[in-house]
């Protein structure tokens, strides 16, 4: 056979992606702990944290860099997971986690806490209401979109409910009773995995598991979705039944994600993207790569920003834009040039 | 019995009438052509054959089972479909995507098993295109793309096979090929409805001939039965043309696949 006509990806095996994913993330889990403002070793943090009277190191460790480093670890894979999912379920390599209005509804409820000074009374009201905020989104996309709808009828819908969420948001801004709670919201909307404690890391790690829970499996619905929906119904597959169930999870997890961190962009967008052509392009082999792949980002994203000259601290969501915009207009430039 | 059966399905989309209390029946070994003109119903009742869902009303039978009552996976590894819109959304590998025939077979966590990548070899190779598959589906020519995809429905092992106006964009050389793999479907034990427009290939290939116009069935037969001078002149306004009296004439019919 001609080699030239050969177009296959020699791809590297899933497994061996995994693991050196895997791997990756697991170092950079333990250089974010130690690296910072003030970098600590961390053998003797962890065995002073474990001790009697904990010292200043193994409080950074314990209180700051650890909540840190997990929530980052979570919502990336998040991210990262659940662009993977809509590109996938939606057959659009634009799709993002925020197409069904889950990003901005998280973010409307957030800001209404923000807004109405929930948050300093009561810890949990910030997360909660992000997350009504979204699943409250994701409902309103089903009720326009209807049960049976097609795909332009729900990225419209989506578009329509995110166009509402954030003139929302923006009428809450608008409302602000003082300077001080205009800045408090906006740079809340920036994104950012700093200041956070484990309660912050407990209050996401439960929503998240669910949504993963309801997304793991997906894998070979979304590979029979590649050939169209008729086609992956005849395959064996309830489409319907598998898009709300995707719907609600991503609802749940980027909810969650998002009324911890804010809303951080790019990840979910562009993490599929980069690993896409590593796995032949496969959606079910896209997820837990896609996953790991967040993950590894948003960290490496986070420890950018605390390695940058101190005075006002960079949040991370603006670094991910800064970073990720130019990149995904390279992407875009690079299959141009392919398709011609 | 027979072992597909359509009974009064009757189709109404916003008002229009689709389709009116069709039957159909197709019997074991036996290559059905559903013919017709645009319009006539002919996809829709492919699809509703296939389980998609809808609002149509009658009942099928698959050996005698209503077809609702058939569970998805089950119905999926009797009856393969080959839609009309054969885009595929990512470029996968050819070997990726047959492989995507083989899902009816597997649990969610299941991988292909050693029986299943031999069915795959086995299909690629009765559909030639073992050469392809690690080629990008993108890539393909139509010829190749539409033999990829058969072999893709044929790696499910289905009974019945229903397929689309499979041959609608393809030269008359790969539209012989894939006619002659229909039949070899239907020679070897399983069933087909095929879609088609070419009448000389519908009349070629199909052991009878189901003809449908705005959404009843005018005619249904054997070839010679439906396509008449007169229900032809009925159903599309055209007139034949018996026989080839002028070997000058510049008509030709693509007959058979050569081979070798």
């Amino acid at each position: 056979m001609n080699k030239a006509q050969t177009t296959g990806t020699s791809t590297i095996s899933q497994r061996n992606i995994i693991s050196l994913f895997a791997i990756l993330l697991g170092l950079l889990f333990f250089t974010s702990l130690s690296i910072g403002s003030n970098p600590i070793p961390l053998l003797r943090a962890t065995a002073e944290a474990a001790g009697d009277s904990p010292s200043i190191i193994s409080l950074i460790l314990t209180e700051i860099r650890l909540p840190r480093t997990l929530i980052a670890l979570l919502a990336g894979a998040t991210l990262g997971l659940c662009g993977a999912v809509m590109q996938g379920l939606l057959r659009n390599p634009l799709a993002s986690p925020g197409l069904i209005g889950s990003s901005s509804g998280a973010a409307f409820g957030a800001v209404l806490v923000l807004y109405l000074g929930l948050a300093d009374m009561l810890q949990l009201a910030l997360p909660v209401g992000g997350m009504l905020g979204s699943l409250g989104a994701m409902l309103l996309v089903y009720i326009l979109a209807g049960r049976d709808a097609s795909i332009v009828t729900l990225i419209l819908a989506g578009v329509a409910i995110n166009t509402l969420a954030l003139a929302l948001v923006s009428l809450i801004l608008n409302l602000a009773p003082s300077p001080y709670a205009v800045q408090e919201i906006a740079l809340w909307m920036l994104g950012s995995v700093a200041d956070k404690g484990m309660h912050d890391f407990w209050l996401l790690l439960f929503p998240t598991l669910i949504g993963w829970g309801l997304l793991a499996g997906s894998g070979k619905a979304l590979d029979a979705l590649t050939l169209g929906e008729d086609t992956a119904h005849t395959l064996g597959f309830n489409v319907p039944a598998v898009r709300w169930r995707l719907f609600l999870a991503t609802a749940l997890a980027v909810g969650a994600a998002v009324s911890i961190t804010g809303a951080i962009g790019f990840v979910g967008l562009v993490t599929p993207h980069l690993i896409r052509p590593l796995v032949g392009h496969q959606p079910s082999r896209l997820l837990t790569t896609s996953a790991l792949g967040g993950g590894i980002l948003l960290l490496l994203a986070d420890m950018v920003v605390r390695l940058l000259p101190p005075g006002q601290e960079i949040k991370v969501g603006v670094i991910t834009s800064l970073v990720g915009a130019p990149f995904f207009l390279y992407l875009i430039l690079k299959t141009r040039r392919v398709q011609i | 019995m027979s072992l597909l059966q359509a009974r009064g399905i009757t189709l109404d989309i916003a008002g229009t009438s689709i389709l009116n209390n069709v039957n159909l029946t197709l019997g074991n070994g036996e290559l059905l052509g559903l013919i017709g003109p645009n319009g006539a119903g002919k996809s829709s009742l492919l699809r509703i054959l296939a389980g998609l869902p809808g609002n149509a009303s009658g009942s099928i039978l698959l050996d005698g089972v209503e077809l609702k009552k058939i569970k998805m996976k089950e119905r999926a590894r009797r009856i393969a479909y080959l839609a009309q819109d054969n885009s595929v959304h990512w470029p996968l590998l050819v070997e990726r995507l047959v492989e995507l025939g083989r899902l009816p077979h597997l649990d969610n966590w299941q991988q292909p098993s050693a029986k299943d990548l031999e069915v795959i070899d086995r299909v690629m190779q009765q559909t030639d295109v073992e050469q392809l598959r690690q080629r990008v589906f993108d890539t393909l020519s139509g010829g190749e793309a539409m033999r990829v995809l058969l072999a893709r429905a044929l790696a499910a092992e289905p009974s019945i096979l229903l397929a689309d106006e499979p041959v609608a964009a393809l030269d008359p050389a790969h539209q012989l090929d894939v006619m002659a793999l229909l039949q070899e479907h239907c020679d070897s034990g399983g069933s087909a409805v095929v879609v088609l427009h070419d009448l000389a290939l519908a009349s070629h290939y199909c052991h009878r001939l189901q003809l449908l116009s705005g959404g009843r069935t005018l005619a249904a037969g054997t070839p010679n039965e439906v396509l008449t001078e007169e229900i032809l002149k009925k159903v599309y306004g055209i007139s034949l043309r018996p026989g080839f009296d002028n070997p000058k004439d510049a008509i030709t019919l693509p007959w058979e696949p050569s081979t070798g």
